[in-house]
């Protein structure tokens, strides 16, 4: 059986401004599970993330008057809030830690190869099948909310050349998620 | 240009991911506009990308619901009796439960998770609906005793006025003057009270019949052998009720007159009379 929404977003989303609480119970029994495994491509601490999906959820509710549907479906919605409040808490913590040994993208990949619940088969991990010089971009690009300037400044090649291997490298991630 | 090329550049992906550039961003809210296959690319990778996450949720521990239902109670407004809310809440109930299951057996958890989740559910219901109906009692409760709280204001204020009223009666200044019914009118009665100081005329009515429509009482003061309009009384006054100022009264009558009152008094329609 599959996990089928029951209400379409249309209505969910005109529920969810009108503040109703079985609308906010029937979001977060639809996509709490979704979210947290977002989160977790982040934040692999089960605990952490636990305590950062609730912040996500929290938000959510009080932008959900932002929400556009014009510009998107809503969980890329909810998705972007989530890697927003993840790379927060990354580059809060862990960015100061790693601030002092600047080969982030290697050290980031060590630890992620082995600290990942097998549980996830998620974003990240497609990652780890990229090329080197392909998944140091989507790392920190998409995990860390690196600027492609501050990518160039951080691994000392030209703009152009990060341009041009970050489209490379989602070209080769799409491959690989879809 | 060349959408197919633009398409493929990586930049729907960098865009629905959110890692595109504020300048990317709204090249694609712009060129997007203009032409419908970037639109359906974005929404074909939109839902691909979410049915990707949802066939790997992973359940967040049970108390960040609570935890957030807690947070956010005051923010919710609860479930109307008729109109959309309702529709929506009850309709949701079946399928969340139903909807529960797939999530928990891809992670792999004991199946009797799935009956807690759905045991929460629906405990989570029935509390809704418990504490809804507490809310109309409460709701009731607070609008009967709203309307007691007034009713007991206005018995509190007349029962002052009479009270004061009273008072003044008692003072030593204060003439009473007892209106006897006239003959063929005998069993009415009527009260007043002069004050021998600062001359101020106070009516009580013992026993009047009920005016006729049209008509209106009014009370006389004999001066001088000659009747002095003391003032009409307001049929809604059912206390003492306050009268003209007569300086030298040496009795008072009271007849029946047209609304609003008489120059000088209809004899025949006298009630009642009594001297001083």
């Amino acid at each position: 059986m599959v996990s089928t929404p029951t209400y379409s977003e249309e209505v969910l989303v005109t529920m969810l401004k009108s503040r109703s609480r079985g609308s906010f119970d029937y979001l977060y029994t639809q996509y709490s599970g979704a979210l947290f495994s977002v989160v977790l491509t982040f934040v692999p601490d089960r605990d952490h993330a636990a305590d950062l999906l609730q912040e996500i959820f929290i938000k959510i509710w009080k932008q959900i008057e932002s929400y556009d549907p014009q510009k998107g479906r809503l969980y890329t919605w909810m998705m972007q809030i989530s890697r927003n409040s993840c790379i927060d808490v990354v580059r809060s913590t862990k960015y100061q830690a790693h601030k002092q040994n600047l080969d982030l993208p290697e050290s980031v990949y060590a630890r992620g190869a082995q600290d990942f619940n097998p549980n996830i088969i998620g974003l990240r991990q497609q990652v780890g099948n990229l090329k080197l010089e392909h998944r140091e971009l989507v790392e920190l690009s998409y995990f860390q909310g690196y600027t492609q300037q501050e990518m160039a400044d951080l691994l000392k090649i030209p703009l152009g050349t990060v341009k041009t291997r970050m489209r490379a490298a989602i070209i080769q991630l799409r491959k690989l998620i879809t | 240009m060349d959408i197919r090329e633009y398409i493929s550049s990586g930049i729907v992906e960098a865009f629905v991911l959110g890692f595109a550039s504020e300048t990317e961003v709204a090249e694609v809210v712009r060129i997007r506009m203009q032409y419908p296959e970037l639109d359906v690319a974005i929404t074909e990778f939109e839902m691909s990308i979410e049915a990707q996450f949802m066939n790997n949720a992973v359940a967040p521990p049970p108390n960040i619901k609570a935890n957030l239902f807690a947070a956010l109670e005051d923010s919710f407004v609860e479930p109307k009796v008729d109109g959309e809310s309702r529709k929506f809440f009850p309709l949701i109930t079946n399928e969340t439960i139903e909807a529960e299951e797939p999530k928990v057996v891809s992670i792999k958890q004991p199946k009797w998770i799935s009956y807690v989740a759905a045991a929460s559910v629906i405990l989570f219901i029935g509390n809704v609906i418990y504490s809804y109906s507490l809310y109309q009692d409460y709701q009731k409760l607070k609008q009967d005793f709203a309307a007691l709280q007034k009713e007991n204001t206005q018995e509190k204020l007349k029962f002052n006025s009479l009270y004061a009223d009273v008072f003044r009666t008692q003072d030593t200044k204060m003439q009473m003057v007892k209106l006897k019914g006239v003959p063929g009118k005998d069993e009415n009665l009527a009260t007043v009270y002069w004050d021998t100081e600062i001359k101020e005329v106070y009516l009580f009515k013992n026993k009047l019949p009920k005016a006729a429509k049209g008509k209106q009482y009014q009370l006389w003061a004999i001066v001088d052998g000659k009747p002095v309009d003391a003032g009409v009384i307001d049929p809604n006054c059912d206390g003492f009720c306050k009268l003209k100022n007569i300086d030298k009264p040496q009795a008072f009558a009271i007849t029946l007159e047209k609304e609003g009152g008489s120059l000088a008094p209809t004899m025949s329609e006298m009630y009642v009379m009594g001297g001083i």
